[in-house]
């Protein structure tokens, strides 16, 4: 509810206890003037009614004073001559006729006359004992002269008199003045109807009179039309004034209980009044009054109302004002008014707490600028960081740039967010980039160190393929490149070298004028050192086969003097045989080594035997054995190297003794370099390009037959060193 | 070429499968060292699975007889197929090592 809502409840709330207690004091009051108006019209009405009994008892005081100042009833009552008195009261004709209802020309109705002593001399009561009109008590009075009796009387119990009692002094008529107490000689008491005073009242107040016995039951007036509303309202003990409505008129009906002279209430006279203008006139000012009022209250309310909405809409604009403040419009203009007392200040302090927000937005849009400038220039130089990370990793960093940056532009609705939430999403940023730098950093690191042992590698690959150089060079070096054009024989070998070389070779030199070795090996091991032993063993060989100590003798000797030294345990299968050019006989040793073929002019192919032996180097103190086969003129001896029958092919199948076989045969009508290449190409064909892992060795020799001349014009040996 | 290791009534069983050439020859040399250990060791080398073996391995087989000589260690080689049989006879190698048929035959002339 609004402050000024509950004020004017406020007021009104108390305004209208203050006015309920105004009126109801008034009500108060105005009750206490009633009562008192009432009483005051008791009183009027009252000394209304005695005057009417006054004038009543006025017309009694003429025949009083015609009675009382008759000489003759004055001295008939001094001698007390009751004949005397009937007779001139008679005579005087004031009296009405014994048992006649007086006139109401104002006549009376009753007389007495009474002695000085108080004994009832005469009475126009015609009973036989009639009771005085005044008690003892009223009748003392008279008779000591001081006071004059007037009021009403009930009489015999049921007639209501108005009565008035004078002294009949002595000496009546002969000068004698009253004044003179001595002289009461007797008394005289008259009455007249009670209705002669209810005339009298109604003259003199022109109001409608009724009158009701003690009991209740009316004595006058029942037949006046008000009598049936009347008659409700009679009460007859109590002195007061009621009001009723009769006939579309007010009535004021005062109710005056009527004493006995002797004391006690013996009728009632109720006096009913027109008062419909009067409340009329009442009810009128009653309303002016009431309507006075309520305007005035009104108009107070009205002022106040006005007031308070002129003083709350300053009020009211600094609330709005505050509230603008407070939903972040600062700027909305609204002039509030300047003042000295409260409203004013506090429009003021509003005026003033506006222009500390219209502050701060400024400096807030300013703070935004300066971010917004420091965000573009960190978006940059995050750009420019960017382009040096790896593609991916860049390609991430501008994802999320573009990201943020969106989000930012999202959150731009609401400034201060955006403005904080910024900086949170830069943060956000920085910390990507920042963990993407770091785990860059890490994997560079890794790919430095990864770099560098493949650098270590390398070198040591590098000084292995040196190695392995080194080592192909001695195999290449102690090859026989060129062989010696003999006629008895065609000779051709070639050597196809693993990619790690292996420590296969082949020799081919005179060892006498006569004959000349030939031998094929394979070295255990790769590298210089299979290189080294490879040299070893073949020097060794050529020393001692130049010896002629035989095949046998010369592995023998081989065998023990490698094995002797072989810490390595390296071994080398070898087959060495000594051709005699002379006679074709060639005399063989095998060391472990795979069996030469042999293929004979009609195109079988056979093994050579087989030799007790084993690879050299293995063991010392071994025996050798020794065979010797004759070659007829064609025949083809085909040694190889387990390099060829060993050669796998893509499936893991070996190229095998079978396939060779076959391949030498197909060669029956090669020569020996020819036949060389063909074994070689079946070889490739099988393996079709499938790794190689040992060297391929092979020396073909195709004998022509022995020379029929000596060998006398070229030194084989020397032939064989060119 | 793979390698497990077994001892059966105080006899190691090596049982090497696939092929051993010069490029695995030098792990094979080394669980046969190793196996051998020191002492009077006795090793079987089953070849039952064994499909190829060059000269590399020869060479392997006998640098491990060699270091098993002096401590009074004993080699046996068991189960060979056919032509590895016959490049250990052509070698002239079946002479310097024994051969047996199966592994349990080569375990009980151990002495297991």
């Amino acid at each position: 509810m609004l402050l000024q809502t509950r004020i004017i409840l406020f007021v009104l709330a108390t305004v209208t206890v203050v006015a309920g207690l105004l009126l109801g004091f008034s009500a108060l009051r105005e009750d206490a003037a009633d009562r008192r108006a009432k009483e005051l019209e008791l009183a009027r009405l009252d000394t209304s009614w005695q005057l009417a009994v006054s004038g009543a008892a006025g017309r009694i005081d003429q025949n009083l004073g015609r009675l009382a100042g008759d000489a003759e009833i004055a001295r008939a009552v001094e001698a007390e001559d009751r004949g005397a008195l009937n007779r001139r009261v008679s005579a005087l004709g004031i009296v009405p006729a014994s048992g006649t209802v007086p006139a109401t020309g104002g006549g009376l109705t009753d007389v007495n006359l009474l002695s000085e002593s108080g004994d009832l001399l005469f009475s126009t009561d015609p009973a036989l004992d009639p009771a005085p009109l005044l008690n003892r008590g009223a009748l003392d009075g008279i008779l000591s002269g001081q006071k004059l009796a007037r009021g009403v009387r009930l009489v015999d119990g049921e007639r209501l008199v108005v009565v008035a009692g004078a002294p009949i002094y002595a000496g009546t008529g002969t000068g004698g003045g009253a004044g003179s107490g001595a002289g009461v000689a007797g008394a005289v008491v008259a009455g007249v109807e009670f209705k002669a005073a209810l005339d009298v009242l109604r003259r003199t107040t022109g109001a409608r009179v009724f009158a009701v016995a003690r009991n209740g039951a009316a004595i006058d007036g029942e037949t006046d039309p008000l009598w049936p509303a009347v008659r409700v309202l009679v009460r007859p003990a109590e002195r007061r004034i009621a009001t009723f409505a009769e006939g579309g008129r007010r009535y004021a009906l005062a109710s005056l209980p009527v004493a006995d002279l002797a004391g006690g209430r013996v009728a009632t006279v109720l006096i009913a009044g027109d008062v419909t203008q009067a409340e009329e006139e009442q009810a009128l000012w009653s309303a002016a009054y009431v309507a006075a009022a309520a305007l005035v209250l009104l108009g107070a309310l009205g002022l106040l109302y006005g007031f308070l909405r002129r003083n709350f809409s300053t009020l009211d604009g600094a609330v709005k004002a505050l509230q603008d403040l407070s939903h972040g419009r600062a700027m909305g203009y609204l002039e509030l008014p300047a003042g000295n007392d409260e409203i004013g200040r506090i429009a003021g302090a509003v005026e003033v707490f506006r222009g500390v927000m219209r502050e701060i937005e400024r400096t807030a849009g300013q703070r935004e600028r300066r971010l917004r400038r420091q965000q573009r220039f960190i978006r940059r130089q995050m750009e420019a960081l960017a382009v040096t990370l790896e593609e991916e990793a860049r390609q991430n960093l501008l994802e999320e740039l573009r990201q943020i940056e969106a989000e930012t532009h999202d959150a731009h609705s609401a400034q201060s967010k955006g403005v904080g939430d910024e900086l949170g999403l830069l943060a956000l940023g920085f910390s990507r980039l920042a963990t993407r730098v770091s785990t860059q950093q890490v994997q560079l690191t890794q790919m430095v160190r990864d770099l560098r042992e493949a650098l270590a590698d390398k070198r040591r690959l590098i000084s292995l393929q040196q190695e392995l150089e080194i080592a192909r060079t001695m195999q290449l070096t102690i090859l026989p490149q060129v062989f010696p054009d003999l006629p008895e024989l065609d000779i051709a070998a070639r050597m196809i070298p693993a990619k790690e070389v292996g420590g296969d070779f082949y020799d081919f030199f005179p060892i006498s004028e006569h004959k000349v070795a030939l031998v094929i090996a394979d070295v255990s091991g790769k590298g210089i050192p299979a290189a080294f032993f490879m040299l070893i063993t073949r020097t060794m060989l050529r020393a001692i086969a130049e010896s002629g100590v035989g095949p046998a003798e010369t592995m023998r000797r081989v065998n023990n003097l490698l094995a002797a030294e072989n810490e390595q345990m390296m071994f080398v299968t070898v087959f060495y045989g000594e051709l005699d050019l002379r006679t074709g006989v060639l005399a063989f040793s095998n060391g472990g080594h795979n069996p030469p073929l042999r293929m004979t002019a009609d195109g079988t192919v056979a093994p050579l035997e087989r030799t007790p032996g084993i690879a050299l180097a293995a063991m010392p103190d071994m025996p050798f054995g020794e065979r010797s086969v004759t070659l007829e003129t064609g025949d083809m001896a085909f040694l190889f190297t387990d390099g060829v029958t060993e050669a796998f092919n893509g499936e893991e199948v070996m190229y095998g003794d079978g396939r060779l076989v076959d391949a030498v045969a197909r060669q029956r009508e090669a020569g020996a370099r020819n036949g060389l290449d063909g074994v070689l190409a079946d070889v490739a064909r099988f393996t079709a390009g499938a790794p190689q892992s040992d060297d391929i060795t092979c020396l073909v020799l195709r004998w022509r037959g022995a020379s029929p001349a000596p060998v006398a014009a070229g030194n084989p040996a020397e032939a064989a060193v060119a | 070429m793979n390698i497990t290791e077994q001892s059966i009534n105080g006899v190691t069983v090596l049982r090497a499968d696939g092929r051993i050439d010069s490029g695995n020859a030098t792990e094979f040399e080394n669980a046969l060292v190793e196996a051998l250990g020191s002492g009077s060791t006795r090793l079987v080398v089953d070849m039952e699975k064994l499909t190829y073996i060059s000269s590399a391995g020869l060479r392997s087989l006998l640098i491990a007889a060699k270091k098993a000589r002096p401590g009074g260690g004993r080699i046996a080689l068991s189960a060979m197929a056919p032509h590895i049989r016959e490049v250990f006879d052509l070698s002239g190698f079946s002479s310097l090592f024994e051969i047996h048929g199966d592994a349990g035959a080569a375990v009980s002339a151990l002495g297991g």
